[in-house]
């Protein structure tokens, strides 16, 4: 198995510049996603990788290979699409066997090896027929084992859960990562869930703008996101932001003083992050820990089970809190409720740039 | 949009009628033409027989006696040369076209091409043809035939090479292949139903042109619509000969196009127009 | 050269031979006093082909019946496709047979048409005049009245089944919801059809209707089996009469100067054409 690196990568089409500088290292046996919202160029970065797109600018490597100007069929590569591209005039045996053909390996080792993968993948009964016989699930299984087969140094995902229903998309989920582990692969994968991304990735890049914002474990993406953008974009419901000044040692936001640790000079403009999981009921948090206590106006709740999202309202912002069923008594429509946010959860951004300030990115 | 619910019976009747009426008037010309075929020479030219007893003798005489079966093999010979030819050059343009969007410039010139009257070409190439010693000779009527056929079967191939999805030459070529091995082993083969309605489109309008083998052809080379215009000259006709050779110019057409008819308006469109 | 400019160079190097290469010299034989009898003694006319045409009565004779056989026969098919595209659309059952069979003409040999229309619909022995008479009624439908209309008609059987295609088509492509929306409305059947069904029909039958008009242009094989132009000039369409120039009279050059009006008028229809296409 091999690693990628990709040494400032860039890609115009025509005078629009679609990547501005990508440098990314993927280590061998690692499963990395890229993750960032539509038109971001994952995708794009992707089709690079796999030699589909010829690279305006920078390098790219497999492996000790530097493979910037190669064919596709000269890298070694597997790669799964959204639409799963399966040949429609071929039976799914010879689908998966086409590119071990184009090869040039003995028949007999073809129809092993086919034989071999989707029994992994618990297709076997279905290697007779057609893809429009097949169902998206099945299909998607078929576009799975067609890149097992090769044994490529490198597997390549676009989007490949996005047409299956909810259910099937967390099983295949399970499934991709065992699979990824049992054959010791690297993998890189693009998707614009962030939930599958936080699931499956050992690490997360996140794409905005033809550049990278972050790379990191899902929990340091999660838990340190190294931008306003990262902030908002990872996180459902969203993150809450208000805007605020700096002086003497407290930020200043038109909801009331907020206390944070090592602030930036004062005057400087901030913008200060919270997760909807991260507001406390007054008593519950110890002063020292506390960085501001606020009150918030009531204006709906909606129940999602054991928890609840409740929308409240300071100044002129909403914002979005989660609390255990058990509490949302306490969320009456209209009334106004006293919540404490903590120090150690609040992330505190420069407005202007949109860069981490504090606490630090690690 | 179905909006045969909440029809009334007599609607639905109406509509039945008409349309049977319609089928009726469709089919009438082609059971007279049959009729005729196995009439009697004796009352062939009488228009209200409709009892007699049946012969096969035209049969006999057209398929046996006459130089029918000559003019059906140069038809064949002439439309499937043609479509082969014009297959060879036209699939990889119309792959071009679609797959890069080759510009507009090219595509009008393809329709243009299409729409040419015959009336402008015909005069050259008959000139030409006659320079090169090429009159009355099936290689002449090809060549004329190729200036239809081939941008029909070009614009023809668009819009199913548009529908091939982008990904299926990507993955293709991530398997092995070149990109040009891609659109052979790849794509030709998975628009297959298209391939063949533009074929068997492309043969039927070689086939059935007359205007092009009346001039080109003589007596050798006829092809079988000019053969059977003779059946009708200002000398006499023989009705019953003349039935029988329309009939084999037309049954085996109605046949085979019965297959396309569902890809048709999709190749008429040329990937510009989506139904 | 790139993949993109090889894919099309068999393309292009063929339609240059048989296409580009024929045209050019069309355009030279249309400036020349080109005569098949005199090939020895060609010479060179200017525009004066295409101003003698201007002036020429059979010409222009042939370009009116043309025009007026391309206006009926079309218009004709477009009423009749569309009303049978709208019943076969409510037919209960036998839909596919309905339409298979009544798609048939369009694939068949005009010269098989023509004929088959010359002997049904001849005086003496066609069956149709002769149950016409026993009714009541008697008509010579190649007389020099009633010939171009004649034809028209057997134009409308054999390309009817051409529009029905396409509005079939047409109609099965339409979104449902806006019926659906006109039902609610209460909207009576007539006022769908027009309010409706038609503008959203719209582009289709634009580019059935120019699809049609050109291919009308090249009428030639029902004159050719029937009328020859006949009777007088009552049914002198436009490549019956470059034909009859050409290789009766032998007057190439002249031919030639028509058929390039023939074909301005098919490129004004084409440019029209394409852009209704791309405009969908
Ligand atoms: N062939 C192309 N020509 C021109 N622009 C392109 C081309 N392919 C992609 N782009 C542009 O490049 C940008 C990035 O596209 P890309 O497909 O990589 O986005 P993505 O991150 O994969 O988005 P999504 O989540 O929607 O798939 C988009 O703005 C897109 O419009
Ligand atoms: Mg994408």
């Amino acid at each position: 198995m091999a690693g990628v690196r990709l040494k400032d990568l860039s890609k115009s089409f025509g005078a629009v510049e679609v990547l501005k500088g990508i440098d990314l290292t993927v280590e061998p046996h690692e499963f990395a996603v890229l993750l960032g919202p539509s038109g971001c160029g994952k995708s794009t970065t992707l089709r690079m990788l796999a030699g589909l797109e010829p690279a305006t600018a920078g390098e790219i490597w497999i492996g000790e290979r530097n493979v910037t100007n190669l064919e596709p069929r000269e890298r070694d590569i597997a790669m799964v699409f959204q639409n799963y591209a399966l040949y429609p005039h071929m039976t799914i045996a010879q689908n998966m066997g086409f590119g071990l053909k184009a090869r040039k390996l003995p028949a007999a080792e073809i129809a092993e090896r086919v034989k071999t993968a989707a029994e992994m993948l618990g297709i076997t009964d279905l290697l007779g027929r057609r893809p429009r016989e097949l169902s998206g699930g099945q299909q998607q299984r078929v576009a799975i084992g067609r890149a097992i087969v090769r044994e490529p140094s490198l597997f390549l995902f676009d989007e490949p859960l996005s047409n299956l229903d909810a259910k099937l998309r967390v099983e295949m989920r399970t499934e991709l990562l065992q699979l990824h582990r049992s054959l010791d692969a690297t993998t890189v994968y693009v998707t614009h869930d962030q939930e599958e991304a936080m699931t499956m990735a050992d690490r997360i890049v996140v794409m905005n703008k033809g550049r990278i914002e972050q790379i990191g474990s899902p929990s340091e993406i999660y838990f340190r996101p190294a931008s306003l953008m990262v902030a908002g974009f990872i996180g459902s419901p969203a993150m809450n932001f208000v805007d605020g000044t700096v002086s003497d040692g407290k930020v200043g936001t038109p909801i009331g003083a907020i206390s944070a640790p090592s602030l930036p000079g004062d005057g400087t403009k901030v913008t200060i992050g919270f997760r909807p999981d991260d507001f406390y009921f007054p008593d519950d948090l110890p002063e020292e820990e506390t960085a501001a206590t606020l009150s918030f106006s009531v204006r709906f709740v909606e129940l999602l089970g054991a928890r609840g999202i409740v929308t409240m309202r300071a100044g002129d912002t909403d914002f979005k809190a989660i609390f255990e069923e058990r509490f949302l008594h306490r969320f009456e429509e209209g009334a106004t409720v006293p919540l404490s946010l903590a120090r150690d959860r609040l992330h505190l951004f420069l407005k202007e740039t949109g860069e981490r300030v504090a606490p630090d990115a690690a | 949009m179905t909006n045969t619910v909440g029809q009334s019976r007599l609607a639905s009747l109406v509509v039945a009628l008409v349309v049977a009426l319609a089928i009726v008037v469709v089919l009438f010309p082609f059971l007279w033409i049959f009729l005729a075929s196995i009439k009697p020479a004796s009352v062939v030219a009488l228009p209200d027989v409709w009892t007699f007893s049946p012969t096969a003798r035209n049969w006999n005489d057209v398929l046996l006696g006459s130089d029918v079966p000559k003019n059906i093999l140069n038809s064949l010979i002439v439309s499937v040369v043609t479509v082969s030819v014009a297959l060879f050059t036209g699939a990889p343009a119309a792959y071009s076209f679609s797959r890069y969007k080759t510009g507009a410039g090219f595509r009008f010139t393809i329709l243009a091409a299409e729409m040419m009257p015959p009336a402008i070409l015909i005069l050259p190439l008959f000139l030409i043809l006659y320079q090169l010693g090429l009159i009355d000779s099936l290689m002449g009527v090809i060549l004329a035939h190729l200036t239809f056929v081939v941008p029909v079967i070009t614009w023809f191939l668009i819009g199913f090479f548009d529908d091939v999805p982008r990904e299926l030459e990507d993955q293709a070529m991530i398997d092995g292949y070149t990109r040009f091995q891609a659109f052979y082993k790849v794509i030709l083969p998975a628009i297959r139903p298209g391939i063949a309605a533009a074929a068997v489109f492309g043969f039927v309008l070689s086939w059935n042109d007359m205007f092009y083998a009346l001039i080109l052809t003589g007596g050798e080379s006829k092809t079988l619509p000019v053969a059977i215009a003779g059946f009708w000259t200002f000398r006499g006709i023989d009705m019953g000969k003349m039935a029988v050779a329309i009939l084999i110019a037309v049954v085996p057409i109605l046949i085979v196009s019965f297959f396309i008819q569902k890809h048709l308006v999709r190749g008429l469109g040329g990937g510009a127009v989506k139904f | 050269m790139s993949l993109r400019y090889r894919l099309i160079l068999p393309l292009t190097l063929l339609l240059a031979a048989v296409m580009a290469y024929p045209l050019v010299f069309s355009a030279w034989i249309s400036l020349h006093d080109y005569r098949l009898t005199r090939l020895y003694d060609v010479r060179f006319r200017g525009l004066d082909n295409y101003l003698y045409i201007f002036g020429d009565a059979p010409f222009l004779k042939a370009m009116t019946n043309t025009l007026m056989f391309v206006a009926g026969a079309v218009s004709l098919e477009l009423v009749l496709g569309l009303g049978l595209a709208l019943l076969l659309q409510r037919l209960v059952r036998f839909q596919n047979f309905a339409r298979a069979v009544l798609l048939a003409p369009m694939f068949i040999t005009p010269i098989a048409v023509g004929l088959m229309f010359r002997f049904m619909l001849s005086s003496e022995l066609g069956v149709i005049p002769h149950y016409l008479r026993l009714m009541g009624l008697g008509v010579d439908w190649f007389s020099a009245d009633l010939a171009l209309f004649s034809l028209m008609l057997i134009d409308a059987w054999q390309w009817t089944p051409f529009m029905l295609l396409m509005f079939l088509a047409g109609l099965e492509a339409l979104p449902r919801s806006p019926f659906e929306a006109a039902k609610v409305d209460g909207a009576s059947p007539w006022m769908t059809f027009w309010h409706v069904t038609l503008p959203m029909l719209r582009p289709v039958i634009l580019v059935a209707l120019i699809i049609r008009a050109l291919d009308a242009f090249k009428v030639f094989e029902y004159v050719y089996a029937i009328t020859r132009g006949g009777p007088g000039d009552a049914t002198e369409v436009i490549l019956f009469h470059i034909y009859k120039t050409g290789f009766r009279f032998f007057r190439m050059g002249e031919a030639a100067a028509m058929a390039f009006i023939l074909i301005a008028i098919t490129l004004v229809l084409v440019v029209i054409l394409y852009s209704a296409m791309q405009r969908k």
